[in-house]
């Protein structure tokens, strides 16, 4: 761990935190909800700045701090409710009011593909580096939970 | 809304990205510090790292196994005898509906030996893995292939193992199941709607059923499986269906259509469809089939078979729940609902669940136990039997680590359950769901566990892990191989 009363690789942090606040918030955000999300995505960055001299070294630092802060935040679902939603659909009157819902109802790692390339417009290739799986995982993922959600929302496939 | 689900996540998600507060440097910088809100470490520093990063892994007993070495001439079967674990052991579970957590705890002694790569059956053990470890019940069964599969290895000890090669290779597999020697394979589905990558097209999936002769029963379904479950009652398939082009398209034009469905849509009583990579054109007159449109348009969320010869529909099993082959039937499960059925035809809800697991997942997903099925969202666990839901104990010591990981995996079997958790450097056993032994894992194993999906198994006499071990931190992982042997054996 890094000793926070040393020199630090400032500029090399900095320019990694400015690529990985928007993908790692959009990531956690798919996976918590906005709220947890918010924590989660501050939980990871602040590991990596403590920890960057190992994770300046890794390959997919990103999908490794996605993890991170994933599983920071599955602490605190001991105490409070993981995930939902994205937004308050109340500010958004035109968006159906099921569909928070029923996209909370996905499994995890659908939700998290459907929401990052139908919501945040992520390429194939960029979810599955961060998950760690092929792309045609993800188009598994994202097919079926775009199905479950039309299902539930009783619209037509 | 149908456009506009799609469209109405992306407006949600626009509204979240333009309406967030980002998260700043300094804000980060000074939470490190301990500033403002130290984070949290215990296991994720120092060797423990790379641990956390990977995962608690849940192996159930029963059946798993991968590893091991090859005798150059492999016994017969019968020659190895399955004892019985060196556990504590209690009277038959009587699950509480009320978890609690002072589980009593023994020791499990456990002596654990990497296996190479050269001593893996079938040459599974160097590079990429084409195979699969099952859970046969009371034995370890090892699919084996290079390009597809070609043969079996089954093994109650780890140690030695009799190989039977299929009469004809299986191709391209995402789901096994095993039941004794008798294996399901399926693979291929498939289909994507986003429309910047193409039409909408589907493909189907194929069943393999090898018999434990070597015999393969081949039976095409359309759709992806999503689960799949063999045992005493016969087999069943869940079905994520795309609409049938694909099975007629295969009844239809057999070998002549030899490339991966691209297109395929029905106009006037036509069915048109085009194949990749070499764009291929088929039109087939339904008419002529005696196929009208409608017969493309009636998925069928789950499938059985008694042999694997011939495939039955089962138009009133339950869409999308994950299943497992019982001792007298099936179990299966949703998000929200268990499931049994007797004949894999018809189906009753047993009730509801009191945690929400997912049971497509493969971490997730619903094993045989005690004469019934465990379920588990990896934190919680429950008995699942025609008789109803009994929710488990808590395990006693690993559900702090499984909390620091990514979510385990895990296989089981009448034999019992097993998690193996890496952060903790433990292995957790319980026979009868209550009462829980613990064993060591070696250094070297648990501190260079990398964070790919790793899998295992148990049998009576030993646990056989794949996992994932890293090459550099958080970069290239290769596959490691260990065999735990219970001692007393």
């Amino acid at each position: 761990m890094r000793d926070v009363e040393e020199p630090i690789t400032v500029d090399s942090f900095e320019v990694f935190f400015k690529e990985a606040e928007p993908r790692l918030h959009d990531a956690l955000s798919a996976c918590l909800g906005g709220e947890l999300g918010r924590e989660a995505t501050a939980d990871a960055l602040a590991y990596g700045w403590e920890n960057w001299e190992r994770v300046e070294s890794m390959d997919n630092p990103i999908g490794f701090l996605y993890v991170v802060g994933r599983n920071q935040a599955r602490k605190v679902r001991r105490t409070r409710r993981v995930g939902i939603p994205l937004v308050e659909v109340s500010r958004l009157p035109w968006i159906e009011p099921g569909l928070p819902g029923a996209l909370s109802g996905l499994p995890e790692r659908q939700r998290v593909v459907v929401t990052l390339v139908y919501g945040f417009e992520w390429t194939l290739a960029e979810v599955a580096e961060l998950l760690g799986v092929k792309k045609t995982t993800v188009q598994n993922h994202a097919e079926r939970g775009l199905s479950r959600l039309r299902s539930n929302l009783g619209v037509g496939v | 809304m149908s456009t506009d689900v799609r469209e109405q996540i992306r407006e949600m998600a626009e509204f979240h990205q333009s309406n967030r507060l980002p998260v700043e440097l300094r804000e980060v910088q000074g939470m490190a510090s301990g500033a403002t809100k130290p984070i949290p470490r215990r296991s994720l520093r120092g060797p423990a790292l790379a641990v956390a990063v990977m995962a608690a892994v849940l192996v159930v007993i029963g059946g798993v196994a991968l590893l091991v070495s090859t005798p150059a001439e492999a016994p017969p079967a019968d020659t190895v005898t399955p004892t019985t674990l060196v556990v504590p052991t209690t009277a038959p579970p009587s699950p509480s509906t009320t978890p609690t957590q002072d589980s009593s705890l023994g020791t499990l002694d456990l002596v654990w030996e990497r296996i190479e790569p050269d001593e893996v059956p079938g040459g599974l053990g160097a590079g990429p893995l084409n195979g699969m470890i099952l859970d046969g019940g009371d034995r370890f069964i090892l699919l084996q292939g290079d390009e597809g599969l070609s043969g079996v290895a089954t093994s109650f000890d780890g140690v030695s193992w009799l190989t039977q090669p299929f009469r004809e290779a299986v191709g391209e597999t995402g789901i096994g199941v095993a039941w004794e020697d008798t294996v399901l394979v399926a693979g291929g589905g498939g289909g994507w709607s986003l429309e910047e990558d193409g039409p909408v097209f589907s493909s189907p999936s194929v069943v393999s059923v090898i018999h434990p002769d070597g015999s393969v029963d081949r039976g095409v379904l359309d759709g992806d499986v999503l689960s799949a479950a063999v045992g005493p009652a016969g087999m069943f398939v869940t079905i994520q269906p795309h609409g049938s082009y694909g099975v007629v398209i295969d009844q239809i034009l057999g070998s002549e259509f030899s490339g991966t469905l691209y297109e395929a849509e029905v106009r006037d009583g036509v069915l048109f469809v085009r194949s990749e990579p070499d764009n291929e054109t088929f039109e087939i007159v339904l008419s002529e089939h005696g196929l009208t449109e409608e017969d493309l348009n009636s998925p069928v969320a789950g499938w059985y078979s008694e042999d694997g010869g011939e495939w039955i529909p089962a138009p009133d099993a339950p869409a999308g729940i994950g299943v497992v082959a019982t001792s007298d039937g099936f179990v299966g499960v949703t998000a929200t609902t268990a499931w049994h059925s007797k004949d894999g035809l018809e189906w009753s809800p047993v009730g509801d669940l009191p945690f929400t697991p997912d049971p497509w997942q493969f971490s997730q997903r619903p094993m045989r136990w005690q004469q019934g099925a465990v379920a588990t969202d990896l934190s919680s666990y429950a008995h699942i039997s025609a008789n109803g839901i009994d929710l488990l104990p808590d395990p006693p010591l690993a559900l702090s680590s499984i909390d620091q990981a990514p979510l385990p995996h895990y296989l089981s079997s009448e034999l019992g359950i097993v998690i193996v958790n890496p952060v903790e450097k433990e292995l957790l056993f319980t026979q009868d769901g209550e009462t829980w032994s613990v064993g060591t894992l070696p250094d070297e194993m648990t501190d260079s566990w990398g964070w790919y999906t790793s899998s295992g198994a148990v049998t009576s006499k030993a646990v056989l892990l794949l996992l994932w071990e890293e090459v550099t931190p958080g970069g290239e992982q290769e596959p490691a191989w260990w065999l735990g042997t219970f001692s007393g054996e």
